[in-house]
């Protein structure tokens, strides 16, 4: 049975995941619950593409890490934008952190469906050109993987933006728990009028990680549009984008608010997410009756709910969330 | 109000926000007018923009209202939608009050569409008409209402967290909402047809006869939901579970029943909108039945600020701008429903940053407001003095 | 009570209407005798998906071709909400409204009772006979004639890869037979007449070819008409198992992407995915909507009666193939253009019974009578939507699809032949 294409695609769909996961754990370790993600994720995946489009524009034997690179800066620039509406919003102006991040959602999802379908997919060449550096660029992966059997199909054949999700996020379980400046964050979202009277600066924290959070989630539109779907293009994209974006936000809880356990939760859930569509490689020579088949989409969701029934059963107080979480800062209320 | 700026010398910014007293009423009604007006000038100023065609602002806001005003029908259907959501909204006021965050609306909603859509699809003509409409209530709210209790049962014994557990029932819900159409009609497109018999009664003719009965049921439970909350001892225990739970342990209030029974109440009233929404309007069920009015319904609440009195004006207005949107999408020929989604974002942004106005007021430093004073004075004393003449026409 | 409530609410609109006069301007047709024409179009989703966006090209560039009013709607939903917008459409004066889902027939129906003046139009729907309106008519295309030519173009991209030397062993099954694979979305009559007609195609050029036994197809449901992630993950799977070529009925570029990273060749509906899969698209079959929506408008111009029930065909231009990609195989052109002179001309059958077989067995093929060779002799169809075939649709060993006048516009052909294998849904109980 090849089960290769199953491992394979998990670990492409499990780094959006992960990368929407760790964006958002920044922003509820500084205290911020942000149901804007999703929108956020929408807009860096615009981003993403606009840089492609940009710089294969001006030349389509770009080289690609320049490609690379400036589809990155501004996939940073897009979430970020609309990141730091959300911050200002609710850091600035201490408005509610729930209402700012669902109108996020809903103008990011309508920002990136403008920004596709009228202004880049319509030019001339634009889904040809970002189509090839989908495929040649972001999907182009170590050239001796496909030989090397199970282990190289399957883990060395992906493109550069799920290694760089897999160290991001290795990098922030280590910012945040082996660091100061990680300690100092969670004491900003666990407490922040004790962290300000350490002499944190709980504002500057707060912008700064919330800046971090969005240009990270923004980097899962980026992936599913050029790395999973390689650049190829459908105008209906921003809804597919905003529906991992929520997925990503419940990812969280379920990860414990730690991106090293993302890595893993991300592989879990989009191993469940896909394994229907390979019910002829789970479980050979069965035929489901069409309703059936239904049923097994609801996998990943009745196991995230026992995952998340044990962990509060079984764990102890390091399994909630951060106690300031969705409380603006108000200094003068101390 | 606030001294320690004056102490720290050495930190004397140039700008800090202060809280505001409580602004009456009458005063913040005015910002939230003006933010929305801003928010619509805006807004139609884009759209005029970028529509192929050629039309105006006068155009735009004539669309807003016929949207929702425009003709008979369109005014039924108003009433219609603004009953649901305001009935979702309500749904979600008591759990939220509590700091139970239910964000579970549309799975409940679907639950109770989908257990409504039963009863019709298998009594449906089997027994009298008034013996399945009771049947459906029951059965579609107890239903939802589950929904919603298992998440608290959780929460309330092992502090599990409550806004993923609801959220992936949503994505449950969706499923078997699904499965059940595909059981029912394995050859079929997945949409299923109408039920023919069993549907609820309206309160009239056509589109009037169901808005009317959508109207009636949702403020009776309105109702009945405020008078709970705001001059009932149980509303006043969720009120102090939601200040703060150790509290409400403190002096007495079974904190676990409270939560769970309010949960149960919450699922089921989603689970009467979703009746509604299968018994009565659709006579079916569908994934995309509950218009995502679980999220609504949450913008609606945190909007209000949890006010019971500002909830309905709140919904009332909502399912204007969604309404009056997809009006002015027709007719400024936008093919796509992004527009709506830019146009409803901006907007709530608007109302959202206002938001900060009614609560904290900007203060520059001293020497920097003494010269700001010496302009805005004379202008506020000149509509003080004209506001003040009113007052004194009003009193002869 | 009510009245008080009802004269609230003509109060209520008749002020806000003054502020409603805004209202829509337009071009108008300026003949003198013909009807006013009005134009409502109801779509499911907006012109962001594939299968809408056909609908609304097709009547946007008819309505300004003819200089009639258009109201576009979309995001309506298969539900209470489509009828709504039908009679707030007709309230508005549209004299023709046409949405293009199927779920919407009911509420469709239920709009054109209630208006007996404005003339009502759906496409894929099945009912227009049952319900026998004067003002209610389906229509739909022999499109099972795009598939098949897109299944010959399949055909010969095989032939030509064989030649080649590019397929592998896992491109064979045990028996020879070449490998290709479909993506489904519902198992329902739409969905099947679409694939098989597509693997006749194939199976007409393969049969002509000497050294490939023959053709199996794998088909594999997503369960919906739009999702992403499923419609890539499904055509990678049939990939990983051999299909030398994929198809789809669904609305995603799922599985073109999937196809164009694996370079396995694509052909794919109602829009040419060319532009983005350069590498691997063959062609795309269509229903051009425009012939159909003159069609229409006229007859409300000129105040003529239309017909209940419409299929249009390649003669009418409604059965469309896009440009052919530049992997096709060559000579494609040419035969292609050789199988629709044959189609044209009535000497090829898509659904040529003597062409495929069919097995009958506990819950599968019910409705069919076969011979000693497998081969279908009658065939009971479901032509009134109830979801039990009755009607007996094989005529001079033909299954005659969307045929009108004596079945309908809306595919019916749900037989499962031999040679197309159901990956991992069966259609039994």
């Amino acid at each position: 049975m090849d089960y290769i294409p199953l491992l394979f695609g998990t670990i492409e769909v499990a780094v959006i995941f992960l990368f929407g996961c760790v964006g958002e754990i920044f922003y509820e370790k500084s205290g911020h619950l942000n149901l804007g993600i999703p929108g956020i994720v929408c807009v860096g995946g615009a981003g993403g593409v606009f840089g492609t489009f940009l710089m294969m524009n001006l030349n389509p034997d770009m080289p690609g890490f320049v490609v690379l690179l400036v589809a990155m800066l501004m996939s940073v620039v897009f979430s970020c934008a609309l990141g730091g509406i959300y911050s200002f919003l609710t850091i600035t102006f201490r408005c509610n952190q729930n209402v700012t991040g669902l109108a996020l959602s809903i103008f990011g999802n309508g920002f990136t469906s403008f920004v596709l379908n009228q202004f880049i997919l319509p030019r001339e060449n634009a889904s040809t050109l970002l189509s090839i550096a989908g495929q040649k660029i972001f999907c182009a992966s170590l050239p001796f993987a496909k030989d090397l059997g199970f282990f190289g199909q399957v883990f060395l054949n992906h493109g550069f933006l799920v290694y760089f999700g897999l160290v991001v996020a290795i990098l922030s379980s280590i910012l945040l728990f082996r660091t100061k400046i990680g300690l100092n964050l969670r004491a900003v979202g666990e407490d922040p009028a004790t962290a300000d009277a350490v002499g944190i600066p709980v504002i500057k924290y707060k912008y700064i990680f919330n800046f971090l959070g969005a240009a990270i989630a923004g980097f899962a539109g980026t992936a599913y549009i050029m790395n999973y779907m390689n650049g190829i293009i459908g105008a209906s994209v921003s809804a597919d984008l905003e529906a991992f974006g929520w997925l990503s936000v419940a990812l969280v809880i379920f990860t414990l608010w730690r991106p090293h356990l993302s890595i893993l939760g991300s592989l879990i859930f989009g191993f469940l997410y896909i394994a229907p569509s390979y019910a002829s490689v789970l479980f050979p020579g069965v035929t489901f009756t069409f309703y059936g088949k239904e049923l097994l989409n609801l996998i990943p969701y009745v196991v995230t709910i026992v995952v998340l029934i044990i962990t509060s059963i079984v764990g102890k107080k390091n399994v909630q969330a951060p106690a300031a979480l969705g409380k603006p800062y108000f200094r003068e209320d101390r | 109000m606030n001294t320690k700026t004056e102490t720290k010398k050495a930190h004397n910014p140039f700008v800090r926000i202060v809280k505001r007293e409580r602004l009456p009423f009458r005063v913040r009604i005015w910002f939230y007018v003006i933010a929305i007006f801003f928010g619509l000038l805006v807004t139609s100023t884009l759209v005029i923009l970028s529509s192929s065609k050629d039309k105006n602002y006068m155009d735009f806001f004539a669309a807003m209202f016929s949207g929702a005003f425009g003709s008979e029908r369109r005014f039924w259907i108003f009433v219609q939608d603004f009953s649901l959501l305001l009935g979702v909204s309500i749904a979600l006021l008591p759990v939220f009050k509590m700091r139970f965050w239910n964000l579970g609306g549309n799975g409940q909603i679907l639950i109770g569409a989908m257990v409504a859509t039963i009863v019709m699809f298998y009594w449906g003509g089997k027994m009298p008409d008034p013996v399945l409409w009771i049947l459906m209530f029951i059965l579609a709210s107890n239903a939802a209402a589950v929904w919603a209790v298992i998440p608290a049962i959780f929460r309330v014994f092992f502090k599990t967290n409550e806004s993923l557990f609801t959220l992936m029932l949503n994505y449950i819900a969706m499923v078997l909402v699904k499965f059940l159409i595909s059981f029912w009609y394995p050859t079929g497109s997945g949409a299923m047809k109408t039920i023919e018999v069993g549907g609820l009664p309206s309160l009239g003719e056509g589109k009037m006869g169901i808005a009317l009965m959508c109207f009636t049921v949702v403020t009776i439970i309105t109702v009945a939901v405020i008078i709970h909350l705001v001059y009932s001892k149980r509303g006043y225990e969720i009120a102090v579970i939601g200040e703060s739970e150790k509290t409400a342990k403190y002096i007495g209030i079974n904190v676990k029943w409270r939560t769970i029974l309010t949960a149960f109440m919450s699922g089921a009233i989603c689970g009467v909108v979703g009746v509604l929404l299968s018994g009565l309007i659709n006579h079916t069920v569908s994934t995309t039945m509950d218009a995502n009015m679980g999220f609504t319904g949450i913008m609606v609440d945190w909007l209000s600020r949890f006010d019971p009195s500002a909830i309905a004006p709140v919904a009332f207005l909502i399912t204007l701008l969604n309404k009056g949107i997809g009006q002015v999408n027709t007719e400024f020929g936008f093919a796509s429903q992004a527009t709506n989604s830019v146009i409803t974002g901006l907007i709530y942004f608007f109302v959202i940053s206002v938001t900060f106005y009614t609560r904290y007021k900007v203060r520059f430093r001293s020497d920097i407001e003494e010269k700001m004073k010496k302009v805005t004075t004379p202008i506020t004393n000149f509509f003080k003095r004209i506001f003040s003449r009113k007052k004194k026409e009003e009193v002869k | 009570m009510k009245k008080g409530l009802k004269s609230l609410a003509v109060l209520a609109v008749s002020v806000l209407s003054l502020a409603g006069c805004g209202g829509e301007t337009g071009l108008t047709n300026t003949g003198s005798a013909k009807t006013k024409v009005k134009v409502g179009l109801i779509t499911l989703h907006d012109s962001n998906s594939t299968y809408d966006k056909n609908f609304i090209d097709a009547m946007t560039s008819v309505c300004e071709k003819k200089g009639v009013e258009l109201i576009v709607k979309s995001g309506i939903a298969e539900e209470t909400v489509c009828y709504d917008t039908a009679a707030d459409l007709a309230d508005q004066g549209c004299n023709l409204v046409f949405a293009d889902s199927f779920g919407h027939e009911e509420h469709m129906i239920k709009a054109a009772r209630e208006f007996p003046d404005v003339q009502f139009a759906h496409a894929t729907g099945t009912q227009s006979k049952q319900v026998n309106l004067k003002n209610f008519h389906n229509a739909f295309a022999s499109i099972y004639e795009g598939r098949y030519l897109a299944g010959v173009t399949a055909g010969l991209k095989i032939v030509e890869l064989k030649k080649a030397g590019k397929l592998e062993a896992k491109n064979f099954d045990d028996d020879g037979n070449v490998k290709i694979g479909y993506v489904g979305a519902y198992t329902y009559a739409e969905v099947i007449s679409g694939y098989t007609s597509y693997y006749l195609g194939v199976k007409s050029i393969i049969d002509e070819t000497e050294d490939i036994p023959g053709v199996v197809m794998d088909v594999t449901f997503t369960g919906s008409w739009y999702d992403e992630t499923k419609e890539k993950e499904s055509a990678n799977n049939l990939i990983s198992r051999g299909a030398a070529v994929i198809s789809q009925h669904a609305d995603s570029m799922g599985a073109p992407s999937a196809c164009e990273t694996a370079g396995v060749p694509n052909v794919s509906y109602n829009g040419s995915t060319a532009s983005r899969c350069p590498n691997t698209f063959l062609v795309s079959s269509k229903i051009n909507w425009a012939p159909y929506y003159e069609y229409l408008i006229d007859s409300v111009a000129n105040g003529t009666e239309i017909d209940t029930e419409y299929s249009g065909t390649i003669d009418t231009d409604s059965v469309q193939l896009t440009e052919l990609g530049t992997a096709c195989a060559a000579g494609t052109a040419e035969k292609i253009a050789e199988v629709k002179a044959k189609l044209k001309a009535g000497t090829l059958h898509v659904f040529d019974t003597s062409k495929f077989t069919v097995t009958k067995a506990e819950g599968k093929n019910t409705g069919a009578t076969v011979d000693a060779n497998g081969h279908l002799t009658a065939y009971l169809a479901d032509i009134d939507g109830d979801f039990a075939g009755e009607t007996n649709v094989i005529e001079n060993g033909v299954f005659e699809e969307s045929k009108l006048p004596e079945y309908r516009s809306a595919p019916y052909f749900d037989v499962q032949i031999d040679g197309i294998n159901l990956l991992d849904v069966n259609f039994g109980d």
